[in-house]
């Protein structure tokens, strides 16, 4: 009897990559790193700039709300403060995902489940062109438009919700409000919230559908029993990214919300701002301190931008996981 | 009440004539090759895809008639899927499976609950009443997808492989289970599956699916 040596053998698998694969490698590494060197350059940029305005301000920069220089040659005579126009970036950006986030379910659901299927294919078409639209010409439209619309529903709204605080107006000036410009956003994220959420409806798994059916449900049924929780972090991730757009634009909201610096709950009142279009507002006639005060008021933009994707993101892999 | 297919059923390239006919309180075993069309069959029974010829019908219910112009949705049917390939919702517990159909049915959540309990515990998987159906065992899922179909007291009730998912040494207890839920139930039953064993102890009249 021979003696049978199977004592395992540790084998070496040494992946052979040709010439191919190694340029191809170092190609795809470098444009990843490119992108990323670019955000860094940015962050850089916006910090050297506006790195003395946090020096002289600190804190207060971000908190307190009155941006003026009374003396273009003296910077004692500054005070820059961003509070009111983060405050606004952030309301108007909220009414905006509200608002949107229903519309944009319904209308993936729509498109997905219950249309014809011959008008599939050019709604998904039609949706992603309409994402592509100009922000300008969204503004445009909403100035001439949605302005006049929106300042009668204000003041409907104000007449009878007036109790509520956010509905109250000091004076019953309507119009160019932070509700104006959150409708307004609303409509300009609509179509990619709506993309993601059509593309992530789409995966939902047809065979637990079929058994929603299978088991007595409608397809409501079965859109609210499978559809919806397979969709979820999906949905999540295409708010987040409206969310980005809506908290980043600049001139649809520089033409439909009058620049205030006072931070303004009452989403009614014709007073508000977002850091976007304070910047833009400010930037063509801004001495070199004031300059460096708009670059401070990017770089606060920029972090809370990348912030809210950062957090986005976080959401969409932890809840991956989950079904 | 009597489920009477006389039909011709088609999917892409494949076509399959059927002729059955199943009393209440009756059940038929199905028999097959792979690919000799029988979850397709099932799948024209529950309402999921139409027949293209032919007719189903229920009593004096027509289900699927395309001469007629009628076709029932698949809520309307009150019939109940046990799939092959299981289809617990894996998001979901196993009670919430269970309730599934009840709740979809317009029962109240807390009596679809109660419902649910008692029917998992028959089926002897009380124990798994709060965990999630994504992380269960073969012959578990096995267990409460047959209370989920039973759940519903459906008129009829289609029973696609029910001992596909589980070895060889839990089968004759799974077996034995899906035996007396047949026993007592009071619809028209169908019960598909490759193995002339199974069905032979699972059903009295056995029909051999040709295509």
């Amino acid at each position: 009897m021979t003696d049978l040596d199977i004592s395992p053998v540790h084998r070496e698998v040494a992946p052979h990559y040709t010439l191919v694969d190694r340029v191809f490698r170092r190609f795809v590494t470098a444009a990843a790193l490119f992108s990323l060197a670019v955000l860094a350059l940015i962050f850089i940029f916006l910090l050297q700039r506006g790195f003395v305005i946090f020096r002289d301000f600190g804190f207060s920069f971000i908190t307190t709300s009155k941006w003026e220089m009374i003396d273009p040659a003296d910077t004692a005579t500054a005070v820059f403060g961003i509070g009111a126009m983060l405050v606004g970036s952030v309301i108007t950006a909220a009414i905006a995902v509200l608002i949107a986030v229903p519309f944009a379910v319904a209308t993936a659901l729509f498109i997905e489940f219950y249309s014809p299927r011959l008008l599939r294919n050019p709604l998904t078409a039609l949706l992603d062109l309409v994402a592509a639209i100009p922000s300008v010409i969204y503004g445009i439209w909403g100035y001439v438009v949605l302005l006049p619309l929106v300042t009668g529903w204000s003041a409907t709204l104000n007449k009878y919700l007036d109790w509520i605080p956010i509905f109250s107006v000091r004076t019953p000036i309507f119009g160019r409000s932070p509700l104006m410009a959150g409708m307004l956003l609303a409509i300009m994220i609509l179509p990619i919230i709506t993309s993601v959420a059509r593309e992530v409806y789409a995966q939902a798994p047809r065979d637990l559908i079929d058994a929603t059916y299978a088991l007595g449900a409608t397809k409501w049924g079965g859109i609210k029993a499978v559809v919806l929780p397979f969709g979820r972090s999906g949905l999540v991730g295409g708010t987040m990214l409206g969310l980005g757009r809506a908290l980043g634009e600049t001139i649809a909201v520089y033409l439909t919300l009058n620049l205030v610096y006072e931070v303004n709950f009452k989403i009614l009142a014709s007073a508000g701002g977002n850091v976007a279009s304070m910047i833009a507002t400010k930037f063509g006639e801004a001495s070199p301190y004031e300059l460096k005060g708009l670059m401070a008021a990017g770089l606060v933009l920029f972090l809370v931008t990348l912030a809210v994707n950062a957090v986005a993101s976080f959401i969409v892999n932890r809840s991956r996981g989950v079904v | 009440m009597s489920l009477v297919v006389d039909a011709t059923i088609a999917r892409g390239e494949f076509s399959l004539s059927v002729n059955l006919h199943v009393d209440a309180g009756e059940t038929l075993g199905l028999v097959g090759r792979n690919g000799a069309g029988k979850s397709t069959l099932i799948q024209a029974l529950a309402g999921l895809i139409p027949v293209k010829s032919g007719s189903i019908s229920l009593g004096d219910d027509v289900w699927d008639s395309p001469a007629r112009g009628c076709f029932v949705q698949p809520e309307d049917r009150h019939c109940a899927v046990m799939f092959q390939d299981i289809r617990l919702f894996p998001h979901m517990t196993c009670l919430d499976n269970v309730a599934f159909g009840l709740r979809s049915d317009g029962v109240r959540r807390e009596e679809a609950r109660d419902r649910a309990r008692e029917q998992l515990t028959k089926v002897g998987a009380d124990e798994l009443i709060e965990r999630r159906a994504s992380g269960l065992s073969g012959g578990q899922a096995q267990r409460v997808a047959l209370a989920r179909a039973l759940a519903l007291e459906p008129r009829v009730l289609l029973l696609d492989e029910p001992l596909s998912a589980v070895d060889a040494a839990s089968r004759p207890m799974l077996r034995d289970l899906v035996g007396e839920a047949l026993e007592s139930f009071k619809g028209a039953a169908i019960v598909v599956s490759h193995d002339e064993a199974d069905i032979g102890v699972l059903t009295g009249v056995i029909h051999n699916l040709v295509c």
